[in-house]
């Protein structure tokens, strides 16, 4: 290997490693979490989140974005959301007669759209238009987005009252998407030990008591130049033709699979190899393997499958099918 | 004169009378009275048949010095003349010779009569044959019977020794046959998967966990950790590797395969 690329990787570790260090101090558990975040960060590639509430998503991205010194913006997703609120507007300066323009939160490097399915389709159409093309187009001006610049959207896989299902097209913008599950009980305990020790915050002669957020320090894992290296080091990371070949056979066999009704588009095999890259260096390696790959493959691939009816009617799940999937790959 | 008209008025009259007394439609009866026959007493020839025209019946009779006095009730099957003398026979059975008793016997139909068209007896039809009917019945329920019970009945077919499946080492082994030099990009994907699928089978605890879960622990196992690192450097980290230490890389596989023959 390189002298150089080498040291950027082991750099580049070091950095992802202080980036986790400094998370987990305010975040108990949820190692795969951050694990899918900083490779959506370092793969520029959007995530979206599926889990109940309550498991610390909006302070798990809260925290990575301190950690990494990203501008953080956070919106609730709700039914009479317009476009405008996330995008931005025009507005008419009475004083000067001019009209300005009023840049919505989605100018920001990290955006934590909350509850992404509670809004209407034309706001998520809005919201997954920048998504795709980085730059958001207010009155007559053209926006480039800020750099890096990374959605990440949650939704409750259970509550579906009053929310608009995000159609396949637009599930498969996003690199990954991530079932979160509940933590440990080792894990709660050390939460709740970690909640009891929070106290109180005093200040304009009241108190109010401290919430995990209030444990959001100042401190940062590097700069903004690291972030660029470490997305460096990603492309530095060596893939194989056989893993290459690993990869095609899996979504080959997604396209194939009698309970499937749509495979995996292009696009999945696409996600798979970068994010194969980026897990490669956080894991310390300068080349991707096969458990990269079947590491990733649910949260790549499973939004992006959809099951025929006859496997709906026989109870199977979009889960069971990739995981059998994977299994036949090693027969 | 006059005497001599009236006589022979009379006389007409009674001829007259006496051919209009002897006649009668069919199947009407008529009695002719005061019928004198000389001799002994005469009855009726009995009728034998059904095709005799006249039927006779002595109403009664009166002995007179020559013979008998007869009042006879006649009545007449088909038309025609007849003579009743050929009906009556006498009671000692000695000849009848006597006087002709004529009879005409007339139609009141139109002639040509219109008879009753002629049957011409013919065999019914659909009568009989229950006999057939009832077997040829048994025979189609029979036929049922036996189609239901081997109608796609799958036929036992003898035992056939099936080759088994090869199983995943067979599988590594005919890949690692056509030589290491030889292996093509396709060969090598292949081949790495089926070591993986190798392993995992080989661990029994790894049974219906995720496999990447499984792969996780194979790595950081002991026993196969090494070999697994082992083949995706060789495969994977994009490093020159040598022969030598391909050879070494495969051959716990290849030994493996000899443990199991």
């Amino acid at each position: 290997m390189n002298e150089n690329i080498s040291t950027n990787l082991t750099q580049s570790q070091n950095y992802i490693q202080n980036i986790k260090k400094l998370v987990s101090r305010i975040v108990v558990g949820q190692d795969v979490v951050v694990e899918r975040l900083l490779i959506s960060l370092l793969t520029s590639g959007h995530i979206l989140l599926e889990g109940m509430p309550g498991l610390a998503k909006t302070l798990l991205v809260n925290a990575l974005a301190k950690a990494i010194h990203l501008d953080f913006s956070r919106v609730q997703f709700t039914i009479d959301l317009l476009p405008s609120d996330i995008l931005g507007s025009e507005i008419l300066n009475q004083s000067s007669g001019e009209f300005y323009t009023h840049k919505g939160p989605i100018f920001t490097n990290l955006l934590l759209a909350d509850e992404i399915n509670r809004a209407a389709p034309k706001v998520q159409g809005a919201l997954l238009e920048a998504m795709q093309e980085r730059k958001v187009t207010i009155g007559s001006e053209t926006h480039v987005l800020p750099t890096p610049f990374l959605v990440i959207a949650t939704q409750n896989p259970i509550e579906q009252s009053g929310t608009f299902e995000l159609p396949e097209a637009q599930l498969d913008r996003f690199t990954l998407c991530h079932r979160l599950t509940y933590p440990t009980a080792e894990e709660e305990e050390e939460i709740l030990r970690r909640n009891l020790k929070l106290g109180i915050d005093k200040k304009d002669g009241g108190a109010v008591s401290k919430t995990e957020f209030d444990m959001i320090g100042d401190e940062q894992a590097g700069s903004s130049d690291d972030l660029i290296h470490a997305m460096e080091a990603v492309q530095q990371v060596h893939v194989s033709e056989v893993f290459i070949k690993h990869t095609v056979d899996v979504i080959e066999r997604t396209r194939n699979h009698p309970d499937l009704e749509v495979g995996c588009s292009p696009r999945a095999g696409i996600a798979i190899i970068k994010a194969s890259r980026a897990r490669a260096l956080i894991h310390g390696r300068d080349y991707v393997i096969p458990e990269d790959l079947f590491a990733l493959a649910e949260d790549v691939m499973l939004h992006r499958v959809r099951l025929n009816y006859e496997a709906l009617a026989g109870g199977r799940s979009g889960a069971n099918v990739l995981q059998s999937i994977l299994e036949q790959s090693v027969k | 004169m006059k005497t001599l008209i009236t006589l022979l008025l009379i006389i007409t009259n009674i001829f007259a009378t006496a051919e209009n007394e002897n006649k009668t439609s069919v199947g009407v009866g008529i009695v002719i009275e005061d019928v004198e026959i000389s001799g002994s007493k005469v009855i009726p020839v009995p009728r034998t048949d059904y095709k005799t025209p006249i039927v006779l019946r002595i109403v009664s009779e009166e002995q007179t010095e020559n013979g008998y006095l007869y009042s006879i009730h006649a009545e007449g099957l088909d038309p025609g003349n007849y003579d009743l003398t050929e009906f009556l026979k006498r009671a000692d059975n000695t000849a009848l010779e006597t006087e002709a008793i004529p009879l005409e016997v007339y139609s009141v139909l139109d002639t040509p009569l219109t008879e009753p068209r002629k049957l011409t007896p013919t065999k019914p039809k659909n009568i009989g044959g229950y006999k057939k009917l009832l077997i040829m019945s048994g025979v189609l329920w029979v036929i049922g019977l036996v189609a239901i019970i081997f109608y796609k009945k799958t036929k036992i077919t003898p035992v056939e020794i099936k080759t088994p499946p090869p199983t995943l080492t067979e599988k590594i082994s005919a890949l690692l046959k056509q030589g290491q030099d030889n292996i093509d990009t396709d060969t090598q994907a292949q081949l790495e998967r089926l070591m993986i699928g190798h392993w995992i089978e080989k661990f029994p605890e790894l049974e219906g966990k995720p496999i990447q879960e499984s792969l996780t622990t194979l790595r950081n196992n002991e026993e196969s950790g090494d070999m697994i690192r082992s083949v995706e450097k060789w495969l994977h980290s994009g490093e020159k590797v040598s022969q030598e230490e391909i050879e070494r890389t495969l051959a716990p596989y290849a030994k493996n395969e000899e443990e199991q023959k």
